[in-house]
């Protein structure tokens, strides 16, 4: 008996873990969201592959098949320098989603620091953080981006790096109320009074806790500044042509609108779309803290063993 | 005996609404290595805010008149200003261990009960340690359960792993603020009795904070009735339950419901419990008391000892020779 049952629990584990994995997300996420998800792991996908999946080289010219039609060996035809449009839009991928997860990552590295540090020490340090984050959300990331060009040249760091610190308070205010939040709880007291540091406290237990909140927040601004660098890039300000990019690509074709607009077309969809699915992502993850908390709030908690 | 800790003339002021408030006025206690003290009182007593001084848990803008003493250690003299006095405070502390009333909240829900139990010390060793006093405190399957989370167990259980945790520690104090006030009748017995056993196996002292005043008489040496974060009687806790001097401890004992009688009505203490910074000039209880005269409404009475014990009261001798009936029934 007690030989078989290891072997049992763990033939169960297995399958039964993976479901409750899935059925965990779909709470979360709802259909739309999942649908949302799958969209987003297409496009990473496509990010990943694109040397792979991409039928051409992105940037190899065919001056004797320019604005050739959908279909054949171009699958969505070519542009102007008969370059095949599909593959562009798939290496575009990379540019168009590797900018933004910069973004959000160096704005995530410094805000998260900064926003537990002033949580945590409150005071003059609280303030100072507090203020300077204000003054940063009350400037446009588009603003900010287009002075950082302006000042060094236009290029995708200097780009980069402006809009992450124009991102900086979309995740540093939300943490800091977060950590403020967790900071007034009783097991903080109780580990400060069993010894730990502050700077343990907040790396080891305040930060997993303030995560599903900071979480639901990355896909809002991982959105916002995916539309941010496609409008620079758009502008000749970030990513340059003939480097393929959405925002790119949608300036290539726009003197030829009138004509042959479907590569604007193209790349205009995909922006929108990974948009609006991440903000949908964003949206769920969101709402579903503001719905457990709802939930659980009128719940006794004692419970007999 | 050298006292482990010990209280000398202690008065706590927190901020309440922006003002000072005195929470705790002029509290004596000493204690003995190895010896279980109940501290009783109503509500807003003083009694946790005794705990949380002796921890260091008060609110930030407070003040603490007096000396409280650790095994010698001043926990809040001007010695313990600025860095180093600070960590040499805190150094005094780590023999101190806390249990608190509401162990799901005084844990990280997102951490593992395991990795609570052996944050300070990560090692095997550590986690064979931990394990061993989740076993100690009752906990089947303990290794099983070092794994889990505190939202897949009870509130009692709960209570067990953070005595586990304090039991880890290998403290010489253990201040118990009210361990078993969120848990169950049947919990609560198990939990207490729990806590007793195994602080006489490690020869741990104990302060013992609850409202209830026959579970304080029945695990500790010692019991302390505070009332308007004032001691009103310290006494061996046989004799305070069998013979209460001070007329507050009187009254809390006969407004207890008994099993073994019926009565029509439970007799009950007048009036409501003030805190320390409500209460008049003179006796605190005063303005509840049956035997209070004008005398009682004037002066403070001394902490004095009397028959065995600390007593605040100034009409004990008239309370003896003519006792008024102790059940005034004026809900």
């Amino acid at each position: 008996m007690t030989l078989t049952q290891p072997s049992l629990t763990a033939v169960e584990s297995a399958p039964s873990r993976a479901n409750a994995a899935g059925r965990r997300l779909r709470n979360r996420l709802g259909a739309t969201g999942l649908v949302a998800l799958c969209w987003i792991a297409l496009m990473i996908g496509c990010a990943a592959l694109a040397p792979v999946i991409a039928p051409h080289d992105p940037n190899a010219q065919d001056l004797l098949h320019v604005y050739a039609a959908p279909g054949g060996d171009h699958l969505l035809g070519t542009d102007g320098t008969g370059r095949d449009i599909l593959s562009r839009l798939i290496w575009g991928a990379r540019t168009s989603l590797v900018g933004p997860a910069l973004v959000v990552l160096l704005s995530l590295v410094v805000g998260l620091p900064l926003a537990l540090a002033a949580a945590w020490r409150g005071g003059w340090l609280d303030a100072v953080v507090g203020r300077f984050l204000d003054i940063v959300f009350s400037l446009p990331a588009i603003l900010v981006a287009v002075l950082a060009v302006a000042v060094f040249r236009p290029g995708p760091a200097p780009a980069i790096l402006a809009l992450a610190v124009a991102y900086l308070p979309y995740v540093a205010r939300v943490a800091r109320s977060a950590a403020l939040r967790q900071r007034a709880m009783p097991y903080v007291a109780a580990l400060t009074v069993q010894g730990h540091g502050g700077v343990a406290i907040c790396a080891r237990h305040l930060l997993p806790n303030i995560t599903p909140v900071v979480g639901a927040q990355i896909p809002i601004a991982f959105a916002n500044a995916l539309m941010d660098l496609a409008a620079l890039s758009f502008l000749g300000l970030a990513v340059q042509s003939p480097q393929a990019d959405w925002g790119v690509l949608v300036n290539d074709a726009q003197a030829v609108l009138q004509g042959h607009s479907s590569q604007v077309v193209y790349a205009g969809v995909l922006i929108i779309a990974t948009v609006v699915a991440l903000m949908l992502i964003g949206d769920r993850l969101g709402g579903d803290i503001r719905r457990r908390r709802v939930r659980r709030a009128p719940q006794p908690t004692g419970r007999t063993p | 005996m050298k006292p482990l800790l010990q209280l000398d003339r202690v008065s706590v002021s927190i901020p309440i609404d922006g003002d000072p408030r005195r929470v705790i006025s002029d509290v004596s206690l000493d204690l003995a290595p190895g010896e279980a003290l109940g501290v009783v009182g109503e509500s807003g007593s003083g009694k946790s805010m005794t705990a949380r001084t002796v921890m260091g848990l008060l609110p930030s803008g407070s003040s603490v008149a007096g000396a409280v003493r650790f095994d010698g250690t001043e926990l809040y003299g001007p010695e313990n200003q600025g860095r180093a006095g600070r960590s040499r405070t805190a150094a005094a502390r780590r023999d101190i261990g806390m249990v608190f009333q509401d162990a799901r909240a005084h844990l990280d829900p997102r951490q593992r009960i395991g990795d609570f139990l052996v944050e300070t010390d990560r090692g095997g060793a550590a986690r064979k340690a931990a394990v061993e006093t989740l076993d100690r405190v009752g906990i089947d399957d303990a290794a099983r359960r070092m794994r889990q989370y505190p939202h897949e167990m009870s509130g009692g259980m709960l209570q067990r792993v953070m005595i586990a945790s304090v039991l880890l520690a290998r403290p010489r104090l253990i201040l118990a603020d009210e361990p078993t006030t969120a848990l169950d009748a049947t919990t609560q017995a198990e939990v207490v009795s729990l806590l007793d056993e195994l602080r006489r196996e490690d020869g741990t002292a104990l302060v013992f904070i609850t409202h209830d005043l026959d579970l304080a008489a029945t695990f500790c040496d010692r019991v302390a009735v505070i009332y308007a974060g004032c001691l009103q009687e310290v006494r061996q806790a046989e004799l305070l339950i069998r013979a209460p001097l001070h007329p507050y401890t009187r009254g809390l004992l006969a407004s207890r419901p008994a099993t073994d009688s019926r009565v029509p009505r439970l007799p009950v203490v007048p009036g409501r419990p003030l805190s320390a910074f409500e209460a008049p000039p003179g006796c605190a209880f005063a303005a509840r008391c049956a035997h209070a005269v004008d005398h009682c409404h004037q002066t403070r009475p001394a902490l004095t000892a009397r028959q065995g014990a600390l007593v605040r009261c100034d009409r004990l001798a008239a309370i003896e020779a003519a006792p008024v009936p102790e059940k005034v029934n004026r809900p």
